[in-house]
């Protein structure tokens, strides 16, 4: 058992662990079983990262060069993405902590502030990543309109936009209500009032929402349910739609030029030969 | 293995100059993912939460009494971003404000790029619905602030620097 894989000796092993424990690691069979691709300090080896990490698959192994510049998206839907996973995570550590229950609700919230590890800061976290997320989306879509990215062939990516957009709003305004304070019970009174109004359906709507005819226990439950159940698996599979197809049609910012370079009014009659090798 | 051959072409097609042919990206203009446009998704995202943390740490989030249905406050206002409809609402007959107006609203926007006619993505190029949609959005943007921060109680007016009834 003195000849080991790659022919050192079990000494030189121990010693390289010590020494240098990461690329001891590196070579490990448990290692190589999960990271498949080899360095990437090589073309070939950024390309193959890029193949083999299901995490980097999201992205397109080559962008255009343009879209290394902030102001070609200024970066709004990726920073509202970091908002939605700062919001996924810091919600998980309050459900902990939380009973979807009058008035228990608003009492969990005073024992995250005195006796749970970090509850105020969380729930802090939580509520200011909410808000921008908001603000962001807002500007994200601002964006997009304004650099024309909304044109063929990304209509349907602006419509995901658009449900995104609803998404997100539902998202703040059902997680408003759950703390059951006064500010969040008249906010959510007010605006669930304004449901009732529709016609025919309105009065319907309002009730389906709020499981009665007022805002109470069973009103906190269903925004408990839709808050982190239905919406986030909603966002999130709007979200990798939204992402896949970004990747898919390519980011605006390269169709720019082209649209530019592009000849747009062909002498009438004009043909082109179409030809392929064989 | 055969030698390397000459590739040979042959007429497959006519087609209308029209339909859109993609020149193929020229291969400088594109860089790897990894590492040039991650390390800058890398920094964004440290920046992003840098800010969440820095806000989290300076501010608590707001908790008033036990939710009362008996007890109107002096001022029941809506969470900001829907202050432009409560705003709305001041005004017109809440089927209108409440309901008319946010369906329409997203009707609109979804249709949006189908309704735009125009051709190519310059401003210059789209006048029309750039004219549009800018004063559409300086409307929604004058009344989510109106009914923000300059509004009290029953919906009265009052100036921010006099006293701010804003909740986050
Ligand atoms: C939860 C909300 C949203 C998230 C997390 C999100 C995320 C993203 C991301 C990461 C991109 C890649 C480029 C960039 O960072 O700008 C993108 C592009 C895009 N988004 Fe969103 N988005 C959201 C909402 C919206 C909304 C509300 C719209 C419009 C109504 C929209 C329309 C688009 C379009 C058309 C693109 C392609 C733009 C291009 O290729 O330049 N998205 N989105």
């Amino acid at each position: 058992m003195a000849e080991r894989n790659g022919g050192r000796t079990l000494r030189a092993e121990i010693v390289e662990a010590l020494i240098h424990p990461g690329r001891r690691f590196k070579r490990t069979e448990l290692y190589r079983s999960a990271v498949r691709h080899p360095s990437p300090a090589s073309p070939r080896g950024r390309a193959m990262t890029s193949f083999h990490n299901f995490f980097l698959h999201i992205y397109p192994v080559k962008v255009p060069r343009k879209v290394l510049s902030f102001r070609s998206t200024f970066r709004l839907g990726f920073i509202a993405t970091v908002l939605f996973t700062i919001l996924f995570v810091s919600g998980m550590y309050l459900m902990f902590f939380y009973h979807p229950a009058v008035p228990q609700a608003y009492f969990d919230m005073h024992n995250l502030a005195t006796s749970v590890a970090f509850g105020q800061f969380v729930r802090n976290i939580h509520r200011w990543a909410a808000h921008l997320m908001v603000l962001v989306v807002g500007l994200h879509l601002l964006r997009v309109f304004y650099s024309g990215a909304y044109k063929a062939p990304r209509q349907f990516n602006w419509l995901i936009g658009v449900a995104l957009l609803v998404a997100t709003l539902l998202f703040s305004f059902t997680g408003y209500l759950l703390p059951w304070d006064q500010l969040s019970f008249w906010a959510v009174e007010v605006g669930t009032s304004i449901a009732g109004n529709a016609p025919i359906l309105g009065s319907k709507a309002q009730q389906i929402l709020l499981g009665g005819q007022e805002v109470g226990g069973n009103a906190l439950l269903r925004f408990y349910v839709l808050h982190i159940y239905v919406l986030p698996a909603t966002l999130i599979v709007l979200l990798a739609v939204h992402i896949w197809r970004v990747r898919k049609d390519g980011f605006q910012v390269a169709d720019r030029e082209e649209a530019a370079a592009t000849i747009t009014e062909p002498e009438s009659g004009a043909r082109e030969e179409v030809s392929a090798g064989v | 293995m055969s030698e390397r051959e000459e590739p040979r072409y042959r007429l497959l097609g006519v087609v209308p100059h029209e339909i859109e042919v993609h020149p193929a990206r020229e291969p400088e203009d594109e860089v790897f993912t990894w590492p040039h446009f991650l390390v800058r998704h890398v920094v964004i995202a440290g920046i992003t939460v840098a800010v969440v943390f820095a806000l989290a740490i300076a501010f608590d989030a707001p908790l008033k009494d036990l939710a009362n249905p008996n007890l109107t406050p002096p001022v029941a206002k809506a969470p900001w971003y829907f202050a432009g409809l409560q705003e709305l609402l001041h005004w017109f007959h809440p089927m209108v404000a409440g309901v008319l107006v946010p369906t329409v609203a997203v009707v609109f926007l979804a249709a949006l790029p189908f309704l735009d006619r125009s051709r190519g993505w310059r401003v210059r190029d789209r006048k029309l619905v750039v004219v549009v949609v800018t004063a559409l959005v300086v409307a929604a943007v004058a009344l989510t602030l109106i009914g923000a921060l300059f509004r009290g109680p029953e919906w009265s007016w009052v100036w921010p620097w006099q006293h701010l009834y804003l909740e986050l």
